[in-house]
């Protein structure tokens, strides 16, 4: 979200906005005099070198991906009863732990696993009670446990508050039709739909007019022009036609194949990226779900080879990338008739990279009896989605303080991260 | 959901990133978050509120007119257009088959032809507000056309459900969604059968088309009975037809089947449904839904917040009042809309990206001559696409966000959309410059296109950029519909 509204919060103090913001942008251009604004704790921070490398990828699958089928609980017999139709066997699944399978339309995600970099949290979720998407999305994205407590604001926007003196041209981007709500309320974060339609017509010439129609301007959209025009800048060399993965890795022509694409791309071009927001859609799965065909196993033969050779193409990068698969809540147990599932609660969570505890699936699994249910019959959420984030801000982006991001949050952590 | 500025601050607070400002918390509602200048001229103002921008001359008529009597003609707005666009509009296959027959044209290219009328009608149909309601209603039940062969139900849906209504009660529209196989098939409702009630179409019924989620006026517990309710709502299937002609919908058309229903009593919203109903169970649903106080406040807090870009109780509590008083007339709905917005209690609202491109186009007396159905090509349709805002394709049942910050990263889009648009690039969307400059002599385009003299700033900062009145005048167009001051109705 290119929003310059820290200049449009207030009519008073004009002086020292202004003088607030040639302190930035000399900060920006500068470096030196950023170290020289730098609280002691983000001094600290900067002598270790993995601080500015680190990234951060979040892809949110939209609609409610059913985490009983991304990795399944395939030695449980509950579940075979619950999914009759739907269920996935031994003979199926990818075996991870003689408990879970990872699903077979997953399997380009089998080297990550077997090399470590991959793990699972399962029966992980918010305390969504709504089951309705737009309510259980906007709840995750804005970093809540549930409705009507904490601050608002997306918690990666939190984040990037919380952090200022780490400016960069492009610190965080959210690549999807829409920006995302974890981004809303962050002043620096970049928002476009593909990478590939960022470029301006008339070129150099336009974009010296345009600079100067935008010049001045305290409002949303004035200081939403002067960041795109900025962002055009940048990116205007950058060809992701001509883009060449590196290690041999193959991305394919799908939707989530070109977003991570233009993510290496974009974290190749060492611009200081430190979030990168994607999003999937479809994931809605109340009809024709399907077990080997029908709308899940199409939605992750996208999801899984394209992860697959993001991870290749960034090679030893990925050391400095973690990669977040989370969704706004998982499906209800049973199948329904229309060979698909309810909206429920408790789904599965991916995190891929180097740093990794990886070949683990992480969880309080709270059985699948009717009994153990939790609503109208959903996976009871065992853990708290908040703590896996939490641990990724702290033990990745170096967040200074997580309770103000997460409020309330418990200090008890997965250790899913090295 | 996005952050208001009220919360934007309050997060700013928190992190003690905003320094030197002495009226936070007490911040007054004109926060520049739109120029300060949107607004200032009160005819276009108005002709963008309640329609899709001016064309060129049409500020001018409408001072001799009245925003009054302009308004009172516009609530009179037949359903269909007359002339070239009637004729036009009557020759696309979306508006001359039903449903079923459609099913033998390619699924994109009903898409393609719903696009090409709705941004005909807006660009050229006289009737503006009717233009901008059907907007405003089709996003409130946004059905996504490639899901479940959506696209085919979707002329039926927007003639029988959305236009039809535009003017009319709203309970009357609600009970015409819940009947749209457009609607059914979209949210699930063709697989709900009393073993296994499918919820989404009532959970959305709820949250997303009358009472809306913040209220909580409803419960799970209702979500579920009211599944139990429209059990059997589905689409008529059955092709073949005996001489007694036993069957009395066509084909394709909206269905209640017995077999599918659960006769048993239920309890929705705290009123028993007897035992033994059929159809009229779901039908009571849907009015027990439309007449209920929630919806009053929620459909006038929509309502609020697209015309008079607020939704805080100044306004929206005569507008539902008046809801609520003349159960749900839309006619009258309107009027206190317009009241208010007559009484200065109206804000700028950003232009989401159709907004935009039928606004450029009508302030530059463009013509739009559609897509080419054969190659399937319509750089106006790409440009919706670039900008986001491919119509008929929101893939959520929320419709497509109205609040400023999910669009500000249109901004490149929409730029290059001008410059094509100005420079005689789009080949569906031909305007004629020269001759735009004859009518209006000595002003210059960027005051014509925005309607403010040259004494204006925004004027005078479009001059300045575009290199003066040497530049083309494909330049200095192109810079007026790119000002930020343009984004905005």
């Amino acid at each position: 979200m290119a929003i310059d509204k820290r200049w449009s919060t207030c009519e008073e103090g004009l002086e020292e906005r202004m003088s607030r913001r040639a302190m930035m942008t000399a900060a920006a251009a500068g470096g030196m005099m950023l170290l020289g604004q730098r609280t002691s704790l983000a001094q600290a921070l900067v002598q270790d070198e993995q601080v500015h490398d680190q990234i951060l990828v979040v892809v949110f699958l939209r609609g409610g991906a059913d985490g009983l089928s991304l990795v399944a609980p395939y030695a449980d017999d509950d579940y075979h009863r619950a999914r009759p139709s739907l269920g996935l066997t031994d003979k199926d699944v990818y075996d991870l732990d003689g408990q879970f399978g990872l699903n077979p339309a997953l399997s380009a995600l089998r080297p990550a696993w077997d090399d470590g970099d991959l793990a699972v949290v399962h029966a992980v979720g918010s305390g969504d009670v709504t089951h309705s998407h737009f309510e259980a999305m906007s709840l995750m994205e804005r970093g809540q446990k549930i409705e009507g407590t904490g601050s608002s604001g997306g918690w990666l926007a939190r984040h990037l508050l919380a952090t200022p003196e780490r400016r960069s041209p492009m610190r965080a981007v959210g690549i999807s039709s829409r920006t995302q709500e974890s981004l809303s309320g962050a002043l620096d974060a970049l928002g476009f739909p593909s990478l590939e339609d960022y470029r301006l017509r008339g070129g150099k010439e336009a974009h010296a007019r345009l600079t100067k129609l935008y010049e001045g301007g305290e409002d949303l959209i004035a200081g939403a022009g002067r960041e795109t025009l900025k962002l055009v800048n940048t990116l205007q060399d950058v060809s992701v036609a001509d883009y060449k993965p590196d290690n041999g890795a193959v991305y394919g022509d799908k939707h989530m194949d070109t977003a991570l694409k233009e993510t290496a791309i974009l974290i190749k071009q060492d611009l200081g990226l430190e979030v990168v927001c994607l999003d999937m859609d479809g994931w809605d799965t109340h009809h024709a779900q399907g077990k080997d065909i029908g709308w899940m196993p199409l939605l992750m033969q996208e999801l899984a080879p394209a992860l697959a050779a993001f991870r290749k193409d960034l090679g030893p990068i990925m050391d400095r990338v973690t990669v977040v698969v989370q969704t706004e809540f998982g499906r209800r147990v049973n199948e329904t008739a229309s060979l698909g599932t309810d909206h429920g609660s408790a789904s599965a969570m991916l995190l891929m990279g180097g740093g990794v505890n990886g070949q683990k699936v992480y969880t309080d699994w709270p059985g699948l009896a009717e009994v153990n249910r939790s609503g109208p019959g959903d996976l009871k959420v065992t853990t708290d989605y908040r703590r896996v984030l939490a641990e990724v801000l702290e033990k990745r982006l170096q967040t200074p303080d997580t309770n103000a991001v997460f409020q309330g949050l418990s200090a008890d952590r997965l250790n899913v991260l090295a | 959901m996005n952050l208001t500025r009220r919360e934007t601050l309050g997060v700013l607070a928190g992190v003690g990133l905003v320094g030197g400002c002495g009226t936070l918390g007490v911040s007054k509602s004109d926060d520049p978050v739109a120029p300060t200048t949107v607004g200032d001229e009160p005819y276009s103002a108005h002709l963008n509120r309640f329609g899709f921008g001016p064309v060129p001359g049409q500020v001018a008529a409408l001072k001799s007119k009245g925003r009054r009597k302009w308004f009172e003609q516009q609530l009179a707005a037949p359903q269909d257009d007359e002339g070239l666009l009637g004729y036009q509009l009557a020759a696309m296959d979306i508006n001359n088959f039903p449903a079923w027959e459609l099913r033998d044209i390619p699924e994109d290219y009903v898409i393609r032809q719903l696009n090409e009328a709705r941004i005909k009608r807006a660009v050229h149909s006289p009737w503006q507000l009717r233009e901008r309601m059907v907007d405003f209603w089709s996003a409130h039940f946004s059905i996504y056309a490639r899901k479940g062969l959506a696209a085919y139900r979707k002329p039926e849906d927007e003639r029988n459900v959305i236009r039809k209504h535009v003017f009319g009660k709203f309970e009357d529209m609600l009970q015409a969604s819940a009947k749209s196989t457009a609607m059914l098939l979209f949210l699930d409702q063709q697989s709900s059968v009393k073993a296994q009630p499918n919820e989404n179409y009532a959970r959305e019924i709820f949250e997303l088309h009358s009472l809306g989620v913040e209220e909580g006026a409803y419960t799970q517990t209702d979500i579920q009975e009211a599944a139990r309710c429209f059990t059997g709502w589905a689409e008529e299937r059955r092709q073949w037809r005996n001489p007694i002609d036993q069957y009395k919908n066509p084909v394709g058309s909206f269905r209640f089947i017995d077999d599918f229903h659960d006769f048993k009593s239920k309890e929705v919203l705290g009123v028993t449904i007897k035992a033994g109903g059929g159809v009229t169970d779901g039908e009571m649903v849907v009015s027990l839904a439309a007449n209920h106080p929630s919806t009053a406040r929620y459909i006038s807090k929509k309502l609020c917040a697209y015309f008079l870009g607020r939704e805080d109780a100044g306004v929206v509590g005569p507008v539902s009042q008046t809801f609520i008083d003349s159960e749900g007339d839309l006619t009258t709905v309107l009027w206190e809309i317009f009241e208010l917005s007559e009484a200065g209690e109206a804000e700028p609202v950003l232009k989401r990206p159709f907004d935009f491109v039928v606004s450029a186009i009508r302030s530059v007396d463009g013509t739009v001559a559609g897509g080419n159905p054969l190659t399937g090509t319509s750089p106006t349709q790409k440009a919706l696409v670039d900008m986001s805002q491919p119509l008929y394709l929101w893939p959520m049942p929320d419709g497509w966000p109205l609040e400023p910050e999910a669009w500000t990263n249109t901004l490149l889009a929409r730029w290059n959309f001008a410059d094509d648009l100005t420079h005689g690039k789009m080949a569906d969307a031909k305007v004629d410059l020269k001759l735009l400059k004859k009518r209006i002599g000595d002003e210059s385009i960027a005051s014509a296109i925005l309607n403010r003299d040259a004494a204006h700033s925004t004027v005078a900062a479009v001059n300045s950029a575009s290199g003066g009145p040497s530049a083309s005048l494909a330049q200095q167009a192109a810079l007026a519909l790119s000002t930020g001051v343009f984004q905005w109705r």
